[in-house]
């Protein structure tokens, strides 16, 4: 085979496949997928949250463009304080413990993204039962999510049915609850308002997540600082002037409201209660028709935030927006008995046109084999190019063998001669001739051991790094008043041995039996074998020697 | 990677190789409780100093706890007291397992040996809780951890020039270890459960402490006076004499053996000289051939540790960290 042959057979391996593989994909039919996966939403301007939750008015997650927001402003949208929340609110940043911060409405300590700040109580928790607890989860998204739940739900074993999550996830949750609560000694403990729940993101399925509440835009920075306290109103909330006069009502300041247990009529296979749970048998809240055949979540409408009401009346109102394509979630009965509670139709986005829509609706009718990222013809195609190289590979592998002399007359006239892809093993070479490669390689070989071994090299000590904040965990004490121990009846109880220790001034060999521990007197007393021999009189005068020379371990 | 962990009474220290550089890590297992306010927390964040939280209590633990606990008048509770891990006492184990991350760098490959000492190990071989507690741990960072004698770690580190046969001894805090070592394999161990701690502790013993000494033994109230160092020295080479000569491993050494000695001790200045007039003191049954006291007093266990484990290294995975 000369060389202009062996060229045109390259060409036509290396053309050949990718002519069948565009003519397969010339000829397969138009896909609907394409226009489906161009549906993408467009990019947004980075936004960070913040979530605060306790004694505020508005607790939430507040999300504000790349700017510095303070822990002053972000109680300002919040509401401001309650008249019962105390003057310490606790700032959890990057899932490490929390850590205190004493709050001064004239100051201004700047927030990172994704700080949760908890705002406690005073030193008097109150003694009724919340109407809801509001929680905060961490680690689900890539910003944490303050939800409230009923309080019979706040508990973890409800939370993780709720998050549609294995039962073992709830001893996974790491807590953070406020100071002066009992710490939750099981999963089915009530949970205080203002818990914090971190998870761990790799333990999640994230495919049973339900919807969560979108934050709620910090839009302008508070001209002024919230009112600390204030004497309450008939409404029990703080006369906040910044939050009811500067700034519009907030009607989206109360997010909607995390996913309860669902009833028996709409909930779905797999979010249905306990069997046997005390909440399973609530009375079924209204099921909200969509404006559409498909279900209907509660979930907010991105439009409907930003809409103030008119009236600063208003503002513990809620909107709950009704997007179209969602599952069936029941509403909460307490919302809806709320007569401030709004529940609207989510309005349609303008930028997906009605015929977009019906392509999306009709693409979930496809069948998985058209729906795959990987059709038939693209693995034929690809199939093709990878016999197609093989074949080149063979190819030039037999032309080396048979012309190696001619490559290398033909290219020294152009310049150095390249390195064949296989040397060539001539017949009267054995294998011994051949070096053999190192079974080691250069750069993996030991250290130079005379470093280590002249001890003339100085030590570099290095800074040791310990965590910043952490906590330590004790044994969770038990909830009972009083405790009744019962000692196990076995022989092997711990009574001591009567004969008395054995003197062991032998010295331990390695390959020998363990030997009784040694015990450890002091240097300065004698060992207990020159104490016998010493004094070998009675037992009183040995008793008196072992006095003398002090206690033993 | 491999790494040589030394885990003392007093202090932990690790050494490993980098190149052609050594790099030390060494902390001192001691915390300090201090009452939980917001002043105290703010104090201890304005200083950049790790705490950690624990029913109403800030625990600053490692070399911070000692200046710490002298500030706000709390005492320096030791993690590891006479060499012993604490039995029930988790709040302990959760420390000791922090500092152990602190001085151990995780492994770079499953490989990585980790040669180690437990503290207030009397025995060879014995399972005893800490040696479980300890392996675990390194276990934990991705090491095949050994343990070894102090005694084998000060004869590996000082003994080069012998090839490696010759006595190592360890002057620890809570105890000493002799160790008989013949090319680089341990024929005998005697360890006897005397340490200068005891010598510290009491108050007439002791005189001013010496800023200078960076030793662990100057970690303590202060260092003891020279007679009770010798009277210490002379009853321990005795009560050591006795129990050799008893054991054949020593008992067939004829010929004379060199003596490496390391601990804290080995930092005073006059240690040549108080070592002297004990053995003068103390006849001992073996004929040693002179003294080697350690070149690098704080690391000379940790030394040891790491030629072992690099011995240990299967060749071809050390590499460079």
């Amino acid at each position: 085979m000369d060389r202009p042959t062996w060229l045109s057979v390259c060409v036509a391996v290396l053309v050949a496949p990718l002519a069948l593989s565009a003519g397969l994909a010339w000829g397969q039919p138009p896909r609907l997928q394409s226009r489906v996966m161009a549906w993408q939403a467009p990019e947004s301007q980075r936004h960070d949250c913040f979530a605060i939750l306790g004694e505020v008015l508005r607790p939430g997650v507040y999300s504000a463009a790349a700017r510095e927001v303070t822990l002053q402003e972000l109680v300002a949208h919040a509401g401001g304080l309650t008249p019962t929340a105390s003057t310490t609110v606790r700032v959890i940043r990057q899932s490490r413990a929390a850590q205190s911060m004493l709050f001064g409405p004239e100051g201004r300590d700047p927030l990172q993204p994704n700080d949760i700040i908890v705002v406690d109580p005073q030193r008097e928790p109150r003694r009724e039962v919340p109407q809801r607890v509001w929680l905060c989860f961490d680690g689900i998204l890539d910003r944490p999510i303050v939800v409230p739940v009923h309080p019979e739900n706040a508990r973890l074993s409800t939370i993780v049915k709720m998050l549609d999550q294995s039962p073992e996830l709830a001893s996974t949750i790491r807590l953070i609850v406020p100071p002066r609560h009992p710490w939750p000694t099981s999963i089915d403990t009530l949970l205080p308002n203002g818990t914090v729940l971190q998870f761990d993101r790799k333990l999640l399925v994230t495919q049973n997540l339900p919807e969560f509440p979108q934050p709620i835009s910090l839009r302008e920075p508070a001209t002024t600082a919230p009112a600390f306290t204030a004497a309450p109103s008939a409404e029990n909330v703080v006369a906040n002037p910044v939050a009811t006069d500067a700034h519009p009502p907030r009607v989206e300041a109360i997010p909607v409201p995390f996913p309860s247990v669902p009833d028996q009529v709409t909930a779905s296979p797999s979010s249905l209660p306990i069997p046997g749970h005390p909440l399973a048998p609530e009375p079924p809240g209204p099921t909200l028709k969509p404006s559409s055949p498909s279900t209907a979540s509660l979930a907010p409408s991105p439009s409907s935030s930003p809409a103030p009401s008119p009236s600063p009346s208003s503002s513990a109102a809620a909107r709950v927006a009704l997007p179209r394509h969602a599952p069936a979630v029941s509403v909460d009965p307490a919302w809806v008995a709320d007569s401030q509670t709004e529940i609207l139709p989510a309005p349609k986005p303008p930028e997906f046109p009605e015929a977009d829509l019906a392509e999306v609706d009709r693409s979930e009718e496809l069948s998985p084999s058209q729906a795959a990222p990987l059709s038939l013809w693209h693995m034929l195609g690809i199939g093709g190019t990878v016999a197609g190289l093989i074949g080149l590979a063979i190819v030039t592998r037999k032309y080396l063998d048979r012309h190696d002399s001619t490559i290398g007359r033909s290219t020294a006239t152009h310049g150095p001669r390249p390195v064949p892809l296989a040397q060539r093993r001539s017949t009267t070479e054995t294998n011994s001739e051949v070096p053999p490669a190192p079974a080691i390689d250069r750069s993996m070989e030991p250290d130079n051991l005379s470093v280590l071994l002249c001890g003339d090299r100085p030590i570099v000590t290095e800074p040791i790094e310990l965590p910043q904040q952490f906590r330590l965990q004790r044994v969770a004490p038990s909830p009972a008043r009083h405790r009744l121990d019962v000692r196990p009846q076995t022989l092997a109880g711990p009574h001591r041995p009567v004969s008395p220790p054995k003197p062991s001034r032998e010295a331990v060999a390695l390959d020998t039996a363990a030997a009784p521990p040694v015990p450890a007197p002091h240097f300065g007393s004698k060992s207990t074998q020159r104490a016998t021999e010493r004094y070998s009189g009675s037992v009183v005068e040995r008793a008196l020697a072992q006095l003398q020379e002090g206690p033993r371990s | 990677m491999s790494i040589g962990l030394d885990l003392g009474a007093t202090q932990f220290r690790s050494l490993r190789q980098t190149g052609d550089q050594l790099l030390g890590r060494l902390c001192r297992p001691v915390y300090a409780a201090i009452p939980e306010t917001p002043a105290h927390r703010r104090l201890l964040e304005r200083d950049r100093v790790p705490y950690a939280e624990c029913e109403g209590m800030l625990v600053v633990i490692g070399d911070a706890a000692e200046e710490w606990s002298q500030l706000f008048r709390v005492p320096l509770v030791p993690l590891l007291p006479d060499g012993q891990l604490p039995a029930h006492d988790p709040l302990s184990r959760q420390i000791l397992s922090l500092l152990v991350d602190a001085v151990l760098p995780p492994a770079s490959s499953a490989e990585d040996v980790c040669c180690l000492t437990i503290p207030g190990e009397l025995l060879p071989g014995a399972a005893g809780p800490e040696r479980q507690f300890f392996s675990r741990l390194v276990e934990l960072r991705g090491y095949r951890p050994v343990v070894i004698g102090q005694g084998l770690a000060v004869a590996l580190s000082e003994l080069v020039e012998a090839g490696f046969t010759g006595i190592g001894i360890c002057l620890g805090a809570v105890q000493c270890e002799f160790a008989l070592v013949r090319n680089g394999q341990e024929q005998a161990r005697c360890t006897i459960p005397w340490g200068l701690a005891e010598l510290a502790s009491e108050p007439h013993a002791i005189h001013a402490h010496s800023p200078s000494s960076d030793a662990p033994i100057s970690s303590l109230s202060g260092s003891p006076q020279p007679p009770v160092l010798i009277d210490f020295l002379v009853e321990l080479l005795l009560e050591a004499g006795t129990r050799i000569d008893q054991h054949d491993g020593f008992r067939l050494v004829t010929q004379p053996v060199p003596l490496a000695c390391g601990g804290g001790i080995t930092t005073r200045a006059d240690f040549a000289s108080l070592w002297e007039q004990a053995w003068q003191r103390a006849a001992w049954p073996i004929q040693v051939r002179g003294l080697r006291l350690a070149r690098h007093p704080a690391y000379t266990v940790a030394r040891g540790c790491l030629i072992q484990a690099r011995l240990l290294t299967p060749r071809g995975t050390v590499r460079a960290a």
